[in-house]
């Protein structure tokens, strides 16, 4: 009795396993194999978070001949990213087409293409993609508004471009991080705000100061930010791991901590200056720091810990009022 | 006597005498009271504030981050706006935007939006249960219970909950409630906003009243099977009618039709229609010099629609109308539909007969190839007008004897609030909302072939964005404090006696916008008298030459009467005044030529307005803004002058920034752009 009931059990746990099972596509098997895996379009759109891209991204796998191949396996993934569909042979041409959703937190995204090696293994190609938040969302619209007609050399039926009227050129596009990326926030705010003569450049950018808001002008920045090309170092940016919790990396986080104060008091100086017996005001009057940061520093430089040990340490700790 | 089982022995030890009998039911009584605060030591959200923690104390802010941080369950409780949020018991770095290169949630802090979270709260944006504390319950819903967290991509429609106006931020919102306008959704639906104010449709479906006199039964058959294939870009849904169902509708109509006032008022003209081939040659440039495509489109030869989007499409316009009806509808448009947004243009016979054998060029002779439909009978009529008012035709169209049906469709105005119990989801889709109100918008016959309502031609992108408008319609919204509610003002301007009834025949307001009342396609002529000189007005009537050469869309010629020009042009000198534009506004004297070189000179060096502006056409490009080579000529000097102050404040929306000119840069300007007026023959420079 008991023996069929656990049966029963089992059987039914074994076949709810299949059910499950059967929801989830088998995977493809590859019909030929490439030895690269190419960008043919949709790589850098920019769409809001949550929103499927605009136009579907397409990769191609070329032989070792550089000829296209058809019938190799290329699977997507990348966190936070859904795909439809997310593997698919190459077609005749040797292309895979797909269309990604981004995930729902504004920032870049990083779309993983794959084929398989013949022998095992994997060939990848990473593409960005980038999801707008709220205020870069706002910051696009007012872009779109205002700034293309002369930033963009791109012209629409709807929009004729400014860009070949202008002399000097604008000497950059938005996208572009090669330039854009030098300028701190505080540049590019001023700029907008009261036009290119702030930064000692052409009045052709016109000061936007009593058109936009505060708010829509740092909108823009934002929205600089987050398309750059390459991207902004310091954007919000994930710095994350395959299961998207933060790495930690002290000493990248505390290195500019530290730069600061080891720039201005360096370790042999603090060392040199704590054997004279010189009291910590003198010290901080001597680098031209505060109080504070040289008592740091000589913390963090185990000035006050060696010194005791020191066969010079004709002072006591008391000298520096530690 | 043997000795006590373990089972005796335990019994003895526990329960033997009285006094541990109570001492053991006092032990029990409390370990089952510790079950529960236990049981809470071990709750989610403690876990997640350890996590949070263990997480900020790596960090080199964990100072100030832990000072920031508050153990236990943190509520944000606003009775007005009955919101009770407890999410900041778990999300609780929203706002420590030092962490914003983390991206583990629950610690990412809120991206940066116009309002205060502590404002609003959580839930009025994202949906889910504000009082939860579990992410289960929080997040996630089974049919019977409220509702689970807005997906990312309709977000923007909880914006719509109080904004009733266009919002920079929220562009598929703007987007799905401009779809819900133009493709007739409000005609069947009733979709009242959170102000109270309905949806009113803008797409105007062409009456049926006299359509035999437009068309043809083998039109109306093939149209009612498949709009799309007639013109691509027409927002006729696709009723999926059988062929007998589309031949009865057709019978129907072609029965109900009666003679329109043109047929009996137009005389029949006696210009013949031109050749095929002069029409061919002549009439693309005909087409081209009357502007038609400024409102409507037609497919070019690689498929791409090119022209407005006001009027019809005309790619195969010469398979569906009547060679007469044509003529009588260049002629007046209001004699055959008194509601259209055409205007009457005072086109000669001529022109008229060129341009509609041009029309009727405009052929696919593959789209009615295979209409052959057996004659019209009795019965066939009785079966399409019940089809008809079945299917709620008269609800877009007017037709005769047909009433327009009252609450056809659903009301739609808490749509957003729907409870999924009341919702007949379809086998394997998401049993949500969005998921229920995309796939109705996507396929609306999936869900039951009894049901009526068509199929709309729509991209991924706009159903999207109507489910982004429909979910902006919850309950929350109705009872939001009035206070709250940011309306879009409605305006009904229409201009008044002789004048306006001429205007109101030329349609201006088909593309002008006057006081907040018209289309968007031209500028907006609510200043337009202070703005303009008389001569320069009377000028442009007559023959209308675009400021803006770059544009394709531009403004027709409508071949009126010196005596209508001066009409019209008194009238709007007149009544289209901005305040404060008196005598007093600027000194005239100011703007000689002294003025006027320093104003060049601004113009030039300092603010660089060749970079958009054309004043010279010999030297600068600028092709942003109008061409200002004539504009001492076009505009008045107060406007210019106040225009150079602060462009928003006569014309909100500009691309103009304000340049914060001081009253003298100002006025050098105005000097400056004043001598800039168009070389008159004969006149000494």
């Amino acid at each position: 009795m008991k023996s069929t009931f656990s049966t029963c059990v089992l059987a039914s746990l074994l076949l709810s396993g299949c059910a499950k099972q059967a929801n989830v596509p088998p995977p493809l098997a590859p019909k030929a194999y490439g030895t690269q895996i190419v960008e043919q379009s949709g790589g850098k759109q920019a769409a809001g978070v949550g929103a499927k891209l605009k136009d579907p991204v397409v990769v191609q796998v070329n032989g070792a001949d550089g000829n296209a191949v058809a019938g190799a396996l290329v699977s997507f993934h990348g966190d936070g990213l859904s795909f439809t569909p997310s593997q698919a042979l190459t077609d005749d041409s040797g292309q895979v087409s797909t269309v990604a959703q981004l995930g729902t937190i504004p920032g870049s995204y990083v779309i993983v293409a794959e084929t398989s090696k013949s022998g095992g293994g994997i060939f990848s190609l990473n593409l960005r993609e980038i999801a707008l938040g709220y205020q870069e969302k706002v910051g696009k619209q007012i872009s779109d508004k205002y700034c293309i007609m002369c930033h963009d050399p791109e012209s629409t039926p709807e929009r004729v471009s400014n860009f070949d009227n202008l002399a000097p050129p604008p000497s950059h596009l938005f996208s572009d991080g090669s330039v854009l990326n030098a300028m701190s926030d505080a540049d590019l705010i001023k700029i907008i705000a009261d036009g290119g003569p702030a930064l000692g450049k052409s009045p052709q950018t016109p000061a936007y100061r009593g058109t936009l808001t505060p708010g829509e002008i740092k909108a823009v920045v934002a929205y600089i930010r987050a398309i750059a090309d390459p991207p902004y170092p310091h954007s919000p940016g994930p710095i994350t791991d395959h299961r998207g919790c933060r790495y930690w990396n002290a000493t990248m986080e505390d290195e500019p901590n530290w730069l600061s104060g080891a720039l201005l008091v360096p370790r042999e100086g603090a060392c040199s200056l704590a054997h004279a017996g010189e009291p910590i005001e003198a010290i901080a009057k001597h680098f031209g720091g505060s109080v504070q940061l040289c008592r740091w520093r000589i913390y963090q430089a185990g000035t006050h810990h060696q010194l005791p040990r020191a066969p010079c340490a004709v002072f006591a700790r008391g000298a520096f009022g530690l | 006597m043997s000795e006590p089982t373990l089972l005796q022995r335990m019994w003895h030890f526990f329960v033997g005498t009285p006094a541990r009998r109570f001492a053991f039911v006092s032990i029990l009584l409390a370990i089952v009271a510790s079950i529960a605060p236990t049981k809470e030591l071990f709750s989610e959200w403690r876990h997640f504030q350890r996590q949070y923690r263990h997480m900020i104390a790596q960090r080199s802010d964990a100072p100030r981050l832990q000072r920031r941080f508050q153990s236990g369950i943190q509520q944000i409780w606003i009775p007005e706006q009955r919101v009770v949020d407890r999410c900041t018991t778990c999300h609780v770095a929203l706002q420590e935007n030092s962490l914003a290169d983390s991206r583990m949630q629950p610690f990412r802090p809120h991206p940066a939006i116009p309002h205060s979270l502590t404002e609003f709260g959580c839930v009025i944006c994202h949906h889910g249960q504000g009082a939860a504390t579990t992410v289960k319950e929080a997040h996630y819903s089974t049919k019977a219970w409220e509702q689970p967290i807005l997906p990312g991509r309709y977000l923007e429609s909880s914006c719509g909950q109080c904004h009733m106006e266009e919002l920079e931020g929220t562009p598929q919102l703007n987007l799905g409630r401009r779809l819900l306008a133009r493709y007739g959704c409000a005609h069947c639906h009733a979709i009242a906003q959170p102000d109270g104010t309905l949806i009113k449709p803008v797409d105007e479906p062409p009456s049926l009243d006299h359509v035999a006199e437009k068309t043809s039964r083998e039109w109306l058959y093939g149209w009612l099977k498949n709009p799309q294939a007639y013109a691509a870009s027409s927002t006729m849904p696709n009723f999926r009618f059988n062929n007998q169902e589309a031949t009865d509708i057709a019978n129907f109509l072609v029965s109900q039709s009666t003679p329109s006032e043109n047929s009996r008022a137009t005389a029949p003209t006696n210009v013949p229609l031109p050749s095929e081939a002069v029409a061919a040659a002549d009439g693309a440039g005909l087409y081209g010099a009357l502007f038609c495509a400024s409102c409507h489109a037609t497919q070019n030869s690689r498929g791409n629609l090119i022209g407005g989007d006001l009027g019809p499409e005309l790619t195969r316009v010469g398979s569906k109308v009547n060679p007469d009806w044509v003529r009588r509808w260049l002629r007046a448009p209001q004699g055959y539909d008194p509601k259209t947004r055409m205007p009457r243009y005072r086109y000669t016979e001529k022109e008229v007969a060129l341009l509609t054998a041009y029309l009727l060029g405009k052929k696919d002779d593959d789209f009615l190839a295979n209409v052959h439909l057996a004659p019209s009978d009795e019965a066939s009529i009785a079966r399409g007008k019940k089809l008809v008012s079945d299917y709620g035709c008269a609800a877009c169209h007017r037709i005769n004897g047909v009433n327009p049906p009252e609450g056809f469709a659903p009301d739609l105005s808490r749509i957003g609030s729907k409870p999924l119990f009341q919702v007949g989801f379809l086998r394997g889709m998401p049993e949500t909302l969005p998921a229920y109100i995309s796939g109705k918008i996507r396929d609306p016959r999936a869900f039951g072939p009894a049901l009526k309502m068509p199929s709309f031609i729509l991209t991924d992108r706009q159903v999207e964005a109507l489910t982004t408008a429909l979910l902006a319609q919850t309950d929350r919204a109705v009872t939001m404090p009035p206070e709250l509610v940011r309306s879009s003002p409605h305006a009904k301007y229409h201009p008044g006696g002789d004048a306006g009834r001429l205007m109101e025949e030329l349609r201006c307001q088909s593309c002008h916008a006057i006081n907040g009342n018209g289309g968007d396609m031209a500028p907006d002529l609510t200043f337009e008298g202070s703005a303009v000189q008389r001569a320069w007005l009377l000028e442009f009537m007559k023959n209308p030459d675009t400021l803006r050469p770059a544009l394709i869309r531009r403004m027709p010629k409508f071949n009126l009467s010196p005596a209508e020009i001066t009409r019209l042009t008194d009238y709007m000198m007149t009544a289209y005044q901005a305040p404060g534009f008196d005598s007093q506004a600027l000194d005239l004297r100011a703007l000689n030529a002294d003025a006027a070189a320093r104003g060049k000179e601004l113009f030039y060096t300092k603010y660089a307005c060749q970079s958009c502006h054309i004043a010279d056409h010999k030297k600068d490009k600028g092709y942003v803004g109008p061409a200002l080579a004539n504009v001492g000529d076009r505009l008045s000097a107060v406007w210019i002058y106040k225009w150079l102050k602060d462009p928003n404040a006569l014309l909100p929306g500009t691309a103009m920034p304000n340049s914060h000119l001081t009253e003298t840069e100002a006025r050098d300007m105005t000097a400056f752009l004043l001598t800039l007026k168009a070389r008159k023959k004969g006149a000494a420079k």
